[in-house]
């Protein structure tokens, strides 16, 4: 090692606070980076192998509409339709009553019927006991061993289960043993039933979630799927098994991208921490890189110096990071897998995977954030005079005329962040690149802006001396201060900025909830997840509900999900058509007038905005929808606000969709209740129309409550990265303000020697913490508001195709005010005891 | 003598199908040795309280016994035959039917219409003497939504789209119809002798203790014309059919190993049935027994002592295993000294469970000279499914 890189290396070994501190930075926004990465890659496996893996070699799958298919047509698929490799799955998720927030999968098979289906023959599971439980008792489950253990039974013992609203009991008839990692994770939280067992435990008698097929490939494969699709029934379709996960990866890929963006902005916090460690060890050095250019190093070498020690701070934070990462991720995998559960209604494994990729990414980037942070301070090291030993003043100075080029530099990404971020385009990484060329430029400014606000603060008669003194000292100190409390206020804004954004999108979602939820309750048969696929209601109770007094209208929901052919699946609702009904949406596009009584008379149908957004349709235009007789092509008559999926619906009146589908079935009623009525009365008189358990009957209170909680959960991960990005910038502050004990502990010890009391070195100490606290909390304010602005009308536009207004709320103002100098503050307490608890005498000696 | 086959042969098709339901969940799961033996053994042990017994004689109705016997744990129907094209091409096929209760009784009320009690296994095989090949295939269903069952009037018995149907309940005649990849059969059975009771009036004792037996009948000859085909070739045929039928609840006692049988028909007119149950020692158990049919029906029944069945030679399966190449029967009583070579040296079933089940041509001499014939050979317990071995159905080679 040169003696040069020596240098360096026992530069950090000799101040370890600063050095510890940059390497903490780096560590926690590594281990964001990574930990989102690696939450995101396990999820989208564990939705992988929860649909791809388990249907095995399936190349297709037979489904049906709302309810599923009936389980006849395993008989004349495989009988008269010849095709062998055809196997029932009757699927459910089940919820642990013992358990809160456990989500089971029932799968219900046919083992006789399996064969085709394994890539190999091999029993992996030796189930114990005797064989036949499993398909002759009622309620024999099978199990991995792990999940066993997990949930706390064994052979013989029951499992209380619940299916919506009803409780029934599995009985456990043996164990599965997993042969490797890839069965181990599809068996985890796997109920094993026989498709018998899975209809009597989901009360679906007769009907199947969808028959599975391996079809030959090529030719022979296109023939067989031909001759099948021509003799299914009408609402019953084939389509590729890989098409399920395939358009799940599509569905999610914005709210990731968003995940992923959020993650780098806590890097990029490190990025500051870094910038300013190294910024303060080059200032301090100076006339140290000024002797060794008189002894004749090269610029060079001062410059690799410079980076070298970075390369080691970035490194050593890097490879915490990475562990610290893969302890967080196995937490926010959960939040991430419950987040897409809500929003996609999918199901997934519970798993996390340690991928390689994305541990060196976050190496990568660790490494390479530190490096180009460390870039401006080396240069500046670099072009040191051979002689000079500048001037603090000289110095400070040269730190304005810095501070002013940065504010011009900001200033222009500032102009081509705004610029991409109105710039009329789809794209998502064109939008997120805007947001994060409006951060670093607003940033920019801060240094400068910090300096004026920070000089002319100073000079206001009505503050106590402490704070005008530790005004002053701050603004002669921009070299240490103004990135510290750019980082903050980077970190504070983020967190302004996605408050705003959550409470307009609450409050859209609210606003939109209270003009839909019309009726006064809501029936619907007990939902699996957050909101099931398969619904439908038994018509004899749909009827009797509708006869039960007090009940003085009643709007029937029909849907169903269709796959056009080269297309997402759509999923299309038909509801009756009246006044009530009519008051109930908010129109984007089109004419309401015009529109309803299109769609009233059956000519027309209705998207939802993120459909339409989604598929770039307007009204006018025509989209085509696979029918019990084929496709058929309906004009769009406009376009309503919703936020109850981003993936969209199409809407139609409910005669039409009952011709176009010839599907009866009712997902769900909404009722009416006449004035006066006593609607728990009418609730509980209508689950007595039903089977017990059949129905769940809601108010339309309680409806908003569960579809509210449902959002907050959505955002909790958001929450979370706010935190961690917050955490970083304190980080920021500490190491200023410890570089500020280092560098002016002589000037400290000088106001101690002239008669300055421990007490008013504290308080100046923490003064200047809470004007750096107060400063980046009052800069971020306007930054969090514009990125709110951002997020609302660009970010979550172009990610779920929903509109909303930005509502500012004064809340999160506040919050980000107290947050900063409450931050601040603190980081500030621990270098003001030390400062003010050290010795004078030695201090001064030092000079 | 088929019935000690049923119960293994249900246990590891159990045992196997729970398998490949968790396996179906694992993604390039490396193959693991099959447990199919653990699993029959387990299995065995299992209770036969709660269904019928064969504990004594008992009179035999026609068409119902035709029928199922849905009281009675395991049952099959059995056809095997020698059937000749063109220029004599011979060609055996064998198509079976077993039916399995898991459990005694009716179903709990408010069963789904899936739930099953009974499970169904058929085979489906065809050797092509000529052209060396041999296929098979196999399907399994649960007796629930029309999948699979038995009825005696009008006969059916079916798995899935195999079957076997006559307009009433007298078999006269008969129609096998069975397709898989690469084989197929469609052939009407006319039979050309009446119903043979094997055992004590159709009891067929299995070990000493009672109820370990069976009711066991057969039709020694059906004359047999239709068409078969292989690889998508087919072949107008004609030939003679043999079926077997029986039913029971009992188990193979730990001692025997497998058994070795022979269903022959001799070109003098009489046909031989002969089963030898071979115990871990590799001695014949004292309760394998035989019998010779008389071509006006009568019976002659022989015990352990009155015949020998002895291997020649040994043929190795390229799946694993030693099987005896063919079998020398000798009869002294008769003076028959008959020699039985399987038409294809591989005729193994390696399907949940492995057996070699095939054509074979007889040779030999009676005490008035020369005699051949055909028949139909069955050995099981020569080979346990080796680790990698490939279970996949009508790709036997």
């Amino acid at each position: 090692m040169s003696l040069i890189a020596r240098a360096g290396l026992r530069e950090l070994a000799r101040h370890p606070v600063q050095t510890a501190l940059a390497v903490a930075g780096v560590a926690v926004g590594v281990a964001v980076v990574v930990a989102v990465d690696l939450a995101d890659e396990s999820a989208r496996r564990a939705f992988r192998i929860s649909t791809e893996a388990t249907a095995g070699r399936a190349t297709h799958q037979i489904q049906g509409g709302s309810a599923g298919i009936d389980e006849r047509l395993l008989a004349a698929v495989r009988i008269e339709m010849g095709l062998e490799a055809a196997a029932p799955v009757v699927e459910e998720y089940a919820t642990l009553p013992d358990q809160p927030g456990r989500v089971v999968r029932l799968l219900g098979v046919d083992p006789l019927l399996e064969a085709p289906f394994r890539p190999s023959l091999a029993p992996a599971a030796r189930a114990s006991g005797e064989l036949g439980r499993f398909l002759t008792e009622p309620g024999a489950a099978l199990l991995a061993g792990e999940t066993a253990a997990e949930l706390g039974v064994a052979p013989g013992d029951a499992l209380p289960l619940r299916l919506g609203v009803r409780e029934m009991q599995v009985r456990v008839v043996g164990l599965l043993e997993p042969r490797d990692r890839a069965s181990r994770e599809v068996l985890a939280s796997l109920l094993l039933v026989d498709v018998a067992t899975a209809q009597e435990l989901a009360a679906s008698p007769g009907r199947l979630s969808r028959i599975e097929l391996v079809l030959p490939e090529g030719t022979p494969g296109e023939a067989a799927l031909e001759r099948l699709r021509s003799r299914l029934p009408a609402g019953v379709t084939v389509t590729r098994t890989a098409a399920r996960s395939e358009s799940l990866d599509q569905m999610t890929r914005a709210f990731r991208f968003n995940l992923r963006a959020l993650a780098l902005l806590a890097l990029a916090c490190g990025g500051f921490l870094i910038f300013n460690t190294a910024t303060f060890s080059v200032v301090r050095r100076r006339p140290l890189f000024g002797r060794l250019r008189a002894l004749g190093v090269r610029r060079r070498e001062v410059l690799a110096m410079v980076l070298a020690e970075s390369l080691a701070v970035g490194l050593a934070g890097s490879l915490a990071g990475l562990a610290l990462g893969v302890l967080l991720g196995r937490g926010l995998v959960g939040l991430v897998l419950q987040t897409i559960q809500d929003l996609y209604f999918a199901f997934a494994v519970r798993s996390f995977d340690l991928a390689p990729d994305s541990l060196l990414r976050g190496l990568a980037l660790g490494v390479g954030v530190s490096l180009a942070a460390a870039l401006p301070p080396a240069l500046e090291a670099a072009s040191a005079p051979p002689r000079a030993t500048l001037s603090r003043a000289a110095l400070e100075a040269g730190s304005r005329r810095g501070a002013r080029l940065a504010a011009g530099l900001g200033g222009a990404l500032l102009a081509g962040g705004g610029a991409l971020l109105l710039a009329p385009s789809p794209s998502l990484p064109l939008a997120f690149g805007g947001l994060f060329a409006l951060l670093f430029g607003y940033a920019l400014q801060l240094p400068l802006a910090l300096a004026l606000g920070l000089g002319r603060a100073a000079r206001l008669p009505a503050l106590p001396v402490t704070a005008r003194m530790a005004a002053r000292s701050l603004a002669a100190s921009l070299s240490r201060s103004g990135v510290a409390v750019s980082a903050l206020a980077l970190a504070v804004a983020v967190s302004v900025g996605i408050g705003l954004m959550i409470g307009s999108f609450r409050g859209a979602v609210v606003d939109w909830l209270r003009q839909t939820l019309v009726g006064d309750l809501y029936v619907a048969p007990p939902t699996r997840l957050a909101t099931a696929a398969n619904l439908a209601l038994e018509p004899g109770f749909v009827a009797r509900a509708r006869a039960l007094p007090g009940i003085e209208r009643v709007h029937a929901l029909r849907t169903l999900v269709v796959e056009p052919a080269g297309s997402l699946p759509v999923r299309v609702l038909g509801i009756d058509v009246d006044e009530a009904s009519r008051a109930a949406f908010r129109f984007r596009a089109g004419d309401p007038e015009d529109a309803w009584r299109a769609v009233a008379a059956g000519e027309a149908v209705l998207l939802s905005e993120p459909f339409a957004s989604r598929r770039a349709l307007a009204p006018g235009d025509r989209l085509g929808l696979p029918t019990a007789r084929g496709v058929r092509e309906l004009p769009v008559a406009g376009v309503y606000a919703d936020y109850g999926s981003d993936q969209g619906v199409a809407l139609m009146a409910a005669p039409l969709f009952v011709e176009l589908f010839e599907q009866e079935t009712i997902a769900a009623i909404a009722l009416f209740a006449a004035p006066g009525t006593d609607l728990d009365r009418l609730a509980r008189a209508v689950e007595r129309a039903a089977a017990p358990g059949e129905v769940l009957v809601q108010s339309n209170r309680a409806l908003l409550e569960e579809s509210l909680a449902i959002f907050d959960r959505t955002f909790r991960i958001t929450g979370v990265l706010r935190l961690l990005s917050l955490a970083v910038a304190l980080l920021g502050i500490l190491a200023a303000l410890a570089a500020i004990e280092l560098e002016r502990g002589r000037e400290l010890a000088t106001l101690r020697a002239l008669g300055a009391s421990r007490a008013q070195v504290r308080r100046l100490v923490i003064a200047e913490g809470a004007w750096m606290g107060a400063a980046a909390g009052l800069f971020a304010l306007p930054l969090g508001a514009l990125l709110a602005a951002a997020m609302v009308y660009v970010v979550n536009r172009r990610s779920f195709g929903w509109s909303m207004e930005l509502a500012l709320a004064a809340g999160p103002f506040f919050e980000a005010l107290a947050l900063a100098v409450g931050a601040a503050l603190a980081a500030a307490a621990l270098p003001a005891m030390r400062i003010a608890a050290a010795d004078v005498v030695p201090r001064l000696e030092e000079e | 003598m088929r019935r000690v086959r049923a119960w293994p042969i249900f246990a590891a098709v159990l045992a196997a199908a729970l398998g490949l339901a968790a396996l179906r969940l694992e993604r390039r799961a490396p193959l693991p040795p099959l447990a199919a033996s653990l699993a029959v053994a387990e299995a065995m042990a299992g209770d036969p309280a709660g269904f019928l017994r064969a504990e004594r004689p008992r009179p035999f109705a026609f068409p119902a016994d035709h029928g199922p016997h849905d009281g009675y744990r395991t049952e099959w129907w059995y056809f095997t035959g020698t059937l000749f094209g063109e220029g004599g091409r011979a060609f055996g096929y064998q198509l079976t039917f077993f039916r399995n209760a898991l459990a005694p009784g009716p179903h709990p009320a408010g069963a789904s219409a899936l739930r099953a009690r009974t499970v169904w296994m058929a085979h489906l095989a065809l050797s092509d003497e000529r052209g060396g090949r041999f296929r098979w295939a196999e399907r399994l269903a649960r007796e629930a939504i029309g999948l699979a069952g038995a009825r005696a009037e009008p006969f059916r018995v079916w798995v899935e789209g195999w079957e076997a149907s006559a307009p009433d309940g007298t078999l006269a005649p008969l129609a096998l119809r069975a397709r898989a990849e690469g084989l197929a059969i469609d052939l009407t059975l006319a039979p050309e002798r009446p119903v043979v009771l094997q055992g004590e009036a159709g009891l067929s004792a299995k070990g000493p203790e009672a109820g370990n037996a069976s009711y066991y009948y057969s039709i020694p000859r059906l004359a047999t014309r239709g068409e078969v085909t292989l690889d998508g070739e087919r072949f107008a045929v004609e030939g003679r059919s043999w079926l077997d039928r029986e039913w029971s609840t009992s188990a193979l006692a730990p001692e025997l190993e497998g058994w070795d049988w022979l269903a022959l028909q001799l070109d003098d007119g009489r046909d031989l049935m002969l089963y030898r149950l071979r115990r871990r020692d590799g001695s014949a158990d004292p309760f394998s027994a035989a019998a010779v049919i008389e071509p006006a029906g009568d019976v002659r029944r022989l015990a352990a002592g009155d015949f020998a069945l002895r291997p020649l030679g040994r043929w190795t399966s390229p799946r694993g295993g030693d099987y005896p190449a063919a079998f020398r029967v000798e009869v002294p009583s008769l003076g028959l000294e008959l020699e039985a070579r399987p038409r294809l040296a591989d005729q193994e079933l390696t399907g949940l469970v492995r057996y070699w089940e095939g054509a074979v041509r007889v040779t030999g001499r009676g005490p008035e000279g020369p005699i051949g014939g055909q028949g139909f050979l069955e050995m099981t317990g020569y080979a346990d499914a080796p680790p990698g071995a490939s279970r996949r159905p009508a790709q036997n080679r």
